[in-house]
């Protein structure tokens, strides 16, 4: 076997996902061969389980309910928002009334806009998904904070949007982030590069 | 290479399932104190996904924790009927990516869950014999020094797959990719390791162990 063959059988035994047993041919070929040996061992330990555990720090649980009860804003209007959205699923009219306020209120601030301040721009976003239950835009300007700008779709027509006021001559990267766990750039956006997880971000130079 | 992974246990209970379940339906009636069951039941494999990914332990400790309480303002959104683990995975790459996100304006993509340092403590417990447990842990930093520099994708689905033992299928569910992509990302994540631990390793410490 010379070096080539090694790297080809080598290549087809880490794209067999049943890695039981190494094939013999590689470890014959890694002893004689000092270039080819590295690759060996390295493939080696990389496909060895299982794994050691990790330990899991003192008391972790405790100190997860800690920051549960020390969440006073954010966490608690979330939960807020959590049991009225279940106890509406139970029925409870209350909780319907609470959650048409909040819906309600929403609308209304959304209708009082300031001017943009000198120096900013106003950029309306537009994301049309008819199934989906929440649309947030996440990128350079708020951190990449899910929960920093929700868009709105108040006369549920699919069609969800925002406002948001950007600091001109600034190029920003962002992506729509759709009920809590789908990442997708914007297809009305000209310019979209790499994210570095096998997606694209939307680029806005304003 | 057919031992019992340690986060079998967790994967494969029904009863588990339904002391979870019984759990979200508690806190999510008003009963805050019954997350403290998902806490227990989950930490193990979600702060090991974030020792792995982050290669910190500190940072991983903040992140487990963040996740946990993404979960907990999260649960209204389960649907029932479903398994809980892929959820809870999937919440955690989640964070995970938001993470690194929030610091890309100071590193390339292709550079994150880069780690300046790489230093796991871990529990010695696979090898009976301490000098075989040394040698194990000093090939799994290896391993986890080479990760830190390949891309993103590469490292979840290596992570996920290898390292965490969730099956092909399972990894797609939380990846949100087919799962001819998790096996063509996993080859490639591997050999971008071998790769990498070959430029690492100096030629003249070739044959002598094999």
């Amino acid at each position: 076997m010379n070096c080539t063959e090694f790297t080809r059988v080598l290549d087809a035994w880490l794209k067999d996902g049943n890695q039981q047993n190494f094939p013999a041919v590689l470890e014959i070929h890694a002893r004689q061969c000092n270039s080819c040996s590295n690759a060996y061992k390295a493939a080696v330990l990389c496909t060895s389980r299982p794994w050691t555990p990790v330990q899991l720090p003192k008391d972790f649980t405790q100190e997860v309910m800690k920051k549960l009860t020390e969440e006073k804003t954010t966490g608690l209007l979330l939960e807020n928002i959590r049991t009225a959205v279940y106890r509406l699923r139970k029925g409870f009219i209350p909780a319907a009334i609470a959650t048409a306020s909040v819906i309600v209120v929403l609308f209304i601030a959304g209708l009082f806009k300031f001017p943009a301040e000198p120096g900013k721009i106003t950029i309306h976003l537009v994301y049309e998904a008819p199934q989906a239950h929440s649309v947030a835009v996440v990128g350079d300007w708020n951190d990449w904070d899910p929960n920093a700008h929700q868009l709105a779709d108040p006369d549920r027509d699919g069609v969800w949007e925002i406002k948001l006021e950007l600091t001109k001559n600034n190029e920003y990267r962002y992506q729509f982030y759709i009920d809590g766990d789908k990442w997708v750039p914007d297809p009305k956006s000209n310019l979209q590069v790499d994210d570095g997880f096998g997606g694209k971000n939307s680029v806005l130079g304003i | 290479m057919s031992e019992l992974h340690p986060h079998d246990e967790i994967r494969s209970s029904d009863g588990h399932e339904t002391e979870i379940l019984a759990a979200i339906h508690e806190t999510l009636g008003g009963n805050r104190n019954a997350f403290r069951v998902i806490v227990d039941r989950y930490s193990p494999v979600v702060h090991s996904l974030c020792v792995r990914m982050l290669g910190n332990r500190d940072d991983a400790r903040e992140a487990a924790q963040d996740i946990f309480i993404k979960i907990f303002t999260s649960l209204h959104k389960f649907k029932m009927g479903n398994k809980t683990l892929p959820w809870v995975y999937t919440i955690a790459i989640n964070h995970l990516r938001t993470r690194y996100k929030k610091k890309k304006n100071r590193e390339s993509a292709e550079n994150d869950y880069k780690q300046e340092q790489i230093n796991i403590e871990q529990a010695p417990a696979l090898e009976t014999d301490p000098a075989l447990q040394i040698i194990r842990n000093e090939e799994e930093q290896l391993i986890h020094a080479a990760l830190s520099r390949i891309s993103g994708k590469y490292r979840e689905v290596f992570v996920l797959r290898e390292i965490e033992n969730l099956s092909v299928k399972e990894t797609a569910v939380v990846l949100k990719i087919p799962e001819g992509t998790v096996k063509t990302n996993l080859f490639r994540a591997k050999q971008a390791i071998i790769k990498n631990i070959v430029k690492k390793v100096k030629p003249d410490a070739s044959n002598e162990s094999i």
